[in-house]
């Protein structure tokens, strides 16, 4: 199989070279690696520690391209998974291979392929490397465009799982029409409008000996979007139909998705507001596995994505049996001139988000809500449920002092449910406030300091987290960063996290090696986390493109 | 006229896909079958991971039993208290009902770490990580698994002297398909019906002070790995005796417990048969 992989990657430049048709070999390469070491510090004992003592994530991709052509591979070496990713990824081999060739408008894949229909609710095949993530199709796609304005999808496949595939077939059509192409009458309007809508099934064999399961289960979704000016206007339903799985307790309830937002933005000024109701929706090419593995469609968690580091600790993480939630976003540039605004303004970001239970009530006074086996519980579709799982208020304040300086500062406020969205049972809802300020200071041409001090205050959990970081970049080769978390506030332990890193880059080639503490937590991108482990030791980051 | 054409396919094709859609208006499950054990029958061990701080394992206990009406005494269970759900803590969950074994059988096949409630069928699927089984899954792997047909038979016979609290268990292992492997026989004492604190998630109150513990692991009479059966080459009806002596703690009820015996293959550790039988 291998043979014949590379046989296709590689013999195609020869064959196509004989042709007119020239083409171009492009690539990149990434390895994270780490040594582990005990700390007693922050309880890692030998126990603790991974048999190997030295993991590794690495990969390349390799991707040939003619002008209506293109094929490629990625190899991966996980050997073994860094700790904190599934150990299911454990293993080396070629996990993505395609071949793409475009006729007359006809664009045909053949291998693997990611994919999404609309905002990815009923179909999103997508790699996170970052979360270990990668449910690629390994099928066939064909997009086609039979007139200007109408786009068509349709694909079939099956799903990664690790060095597997998921054992359910996933078939699917999308459709979108743009109405200003597709109508002469609209072309000129201002107004651009789009409609689409997707249909989207999986088939898993039922060997289950208790529950009558469902092999074929389908799932629909419409939505438009509409831009008029300054204003942006768009939503997404999805319906599906029974899917008794192992993420629902194996309940006969059809589940069902909308969001919708709505947006204005000019000149110094944005608004944003956005709302969503899930219930009942996780959708699984794989009815017996709970996880995001083989995922078929991907549910946003609709709240602000954090980078700094102690905004990371309490991350929300989409309950995809069912939430309700609203995030708006509102951006304002103070103008310049006076005290606030400065010699060059000031930039104001409020965000608020929140997340809610749906309304649940029994199917008859003698079946508990959500039940093995039964149509599950009834849901109000307007109806709030009690529980809050998530809330964030969050306003950040940006502004650049002089021509070497600039300075933002943030406060946070979360309310998170941990019990709900990761299980610390004790903790309950966690109620914390985070300040972060940030400055970025030119020291001379090619050198810069960027430093970072934060605070996280919280009477539950593990208490309270101060962190600073300076970081020195040279450009565009060097940069040096030395950051600390101290954790207090609390009755069982007061650690220190430390870590310094250094790093080179050269072109497109990069090297950064460091050394440190790494508290356990959750990290999540976009409401999909995985679980980080406390660990201790040196890492390697090495990337590199051709 | 002729892009019309286009729509209409499209239309045809998302109809085909949505009718690719099993509709089920109940009854909902099969009728239940008791699993019937004939003479040698291959039976399996369901290792149950658990911890009384775990307000989602009683949806676990609750799939045990469900699966013990439906496979009777072709499915055999474990629950091992491990991992920091099954710390003692606070006022109301003092008790510790953790084992060095159990312990060392978490950490090992990193079942709690994983997040509990988990479990394993048969052990299957290690060393590739596929071992660790959601609840939810076990149905279909037990259902898998007894379709394979038994490669050894665990006879077990026990004598228990109430006076002395004193249990002989003697074991004979009937090899029923030849084999080179190295086989490990296991020794384990469980409990029925421990009275304790437990957390429920779906209860209220979630703290359960009268919850039913049942299948504890209590003791491991072969240490974490078992004893080896002893041969290099195993025929077909070669019998292997072994016996096993252990003095019942003070506040273990006897008439609760039972001793369950399994073989594993001692490279990876996957089972080829079980055995349960009670003390008294």
């Amino acid at each position: 199989m291998k043979k014949l992989l590379f046989g296709l990657l590689f013999c195609t430049e020869l064959l196509l070279a004989q042709g007119t048709q020239k083409g171009q070999l492009s690539g990149n390469f990434e390895s994270n690696s780490q040594i582990y070491f005990m700390d007693a510090d922050i309880g890692i004992d030998s126990e603790d520690l991974p048999d190997e003592r030295f993991l590794m994530n690495s990969f390349a991709n390799f991707t040939y391209t003619t002008s209506n052509f293109s094929s490629g591979m990625r190899y991966e070496a996980n050997q073994n998974s860094l700790l904190g990713f599934d150990k299911r990824q454990n293993g080396e081999g070629i996990t993505y291979r395609y071949a793409q060739f475009n006729n007359q408008g006809l664009d045909i894949t053949a291998g693997n392929f990611y994919e999404q229909f609309g905002c990815g609710m009923i179909l999103r095949a997508y790699e996170e490397r970052s979360l270990g993530h990668d449910n690629a199709f390994d099928g066939i796609r064909l997009k086609y465009s039979p007139f200007k304005g109408l786009y068509l999808k349709a694909l079939i496949g099956k799903q990664r799982l690790f060095f597997d595939k998921g054992k359910g077939i996933v078939r699917g059509v999308d459709g979108e029409i743009s109405l200003n192409e597709f109508f002469i009458a609209l072309k000129e309007v201002k107004t651009q409008m789009l409609i689409g809508g997707s249909v989207v099934s999986k088939f898993q064999k039922d060997l289950d000996p208790i529950f009558i399961l469902p092999e074929n289960v389908a799932s629909w979704a419409g939505r438009f979007h509409i831009h008029h000016g300054k204003w942006i206007v768009g939503a997404e339903y999805v319906h599906k139909y029974i899917d008794p799985s192992a993420s629902n307790n194996f309940i006969y309830k059809e589940g069902q998705a909308l969001l919708a937002n709505v947006s204005y933005s000019k000149k110094g000024f944005g608004f944003s507001l956005a709302g969503k109701r899930i219930d009942n929706m996780s959708f699984n090419a794989d009815r017996n596995l709970k996880g995001q593995e083989v995922s078929i469609n991907y549910l946003p968690a609709l709240t602000k994505q954090h980078a700094y580091t102690l905004a990371t600790i309490y991350p929300y993480g989409t309950i995809t049996n069912g939430e309700m939630g609203i995030q708006t976003e509102l951006n304002y540039k103070i103008k310049k001139g006076g005290f606030i605004g400065g010699k060059y303004g000031m930039g104001i970001l409020v965000n608020f988000s929140n997340a809610y239970s749906i309304n649940k009530t029994q199917i008859d006074k003698d079946t508990a809500i959500g039940a093995s086996g039964t149509m599950g519980y009834n849901s109000d579709f307007y109806k709030v449920g009690d529980e809050k799982y998530f809330q964030e208020f969050n306003i950040e304040l940006s502004r650049k002092v002089n021509g070497n300086l600039k300075i933002t500062g943030s406060y946070i406020n979360t309310h998170y449910n941990s019990k709900i969205i990761v299980g610390y049972d004790y903790y309950g809802m966690i109620k914390a406030n985070i300040i972060v300020l940030e400055a970025q200071y030119k020291l001379k041409p090619k050198h810069s300091i960027r430093t970072e001090i934060q605070h996280l205050s919280t009477k539950q959990h593990e208490g309270n987290w101060a962190m600073g970081l300076i970081e020195h970049t040279v450009s565009p080769n060097y940069f040096f960063a030395f950051q600390n978390l101290y954790n207090y506030g609390n009755q069982t332990k007061k650690n220190y996290y430390p870590n310094v890193s250094v790093g080179y880059t050269k072109r497109t080639m990069r090297f950064a090696l460091g050394y440190g503490k790494q508290r356990q937590g959750i990290f999540c991108v976009g409401g999909v986390c995985r679980t980080v482990p406390k660990s201790n030791g040196i890492s390697l980051n090495i990337s590199s493109s051709f | 006229m002729r892009n019309l054409k286009y729509l209409f396919a499209f239309i045809g094709t998302l109809s085909v896909i949505l009718t690719s859609c099993d509709v089920i208006e109940g009854p909902f499950t099969e009728e239940a079958v008791v699993g019937e054990c004939l003479e040698k029958c291959k039976k399996i061990l369901l290792e149950d991971y658990t911890g009384h701080k775990c307000g989602n394992c009683p949806r676990a206990s609750e799939k045990v039993e469900e699966l013990k009406n439906i496979y009777g005494e072709q499915l055999i269970t474990i629950a091992i208290h491990a991992g920091s759900f099954a710390e003692p803590s606070g006022s109301y969950f003092t008790n510790d009902f953790r084992t060095n074994t159990g312990n060392e059988w978490d950490r090992h096949f990193g079942i709690s770490a994983a997040g509990n409630p988990k479990g394993m069928i048969n052990r299957s699927g290690y060393p590739e990580s596929n071992h660790i089984l959601d609840f939810e899954q076990w149905t279909q792997e037990v259902d898998k698994h007894l379709q394979n047909k038994p490669e050894a038979y665990i006879d077990l016979d026990v004598n228990y002297h109430s006076t002395t609290r004193s249990l002989e268990i003697f074991s004979t292992t009937e090899i029923l398909q030849s084999t080179s492997d190295a086989l490990s026989l296991n020794m384990i004492l469980t409990e029925n019906s421990v009275i304790a604190y437990q957390k429920n998630y779906g209860a209220d109150p979630e703290k359960i002070p009268d919850y039913e513990h049942n299948h504890m692991m209590r003791k491991s009479l072969t240490g974490t790995w078992g004893t080896d059966l002893g041969q290099k080459y195993y025929d077909k009806d070669d019998l292997i005796k072994k016996s096993f002596h252990v003095i019942l703690d003070l506040e273990w009820i006897p008439e609760n417990m039972s001793v369950v015996a399994f073989i594993s293959k001692t490279n990876n550790f996957e089972l080829i048969q079980a055995q349960e039988t009670p003390i008294k």
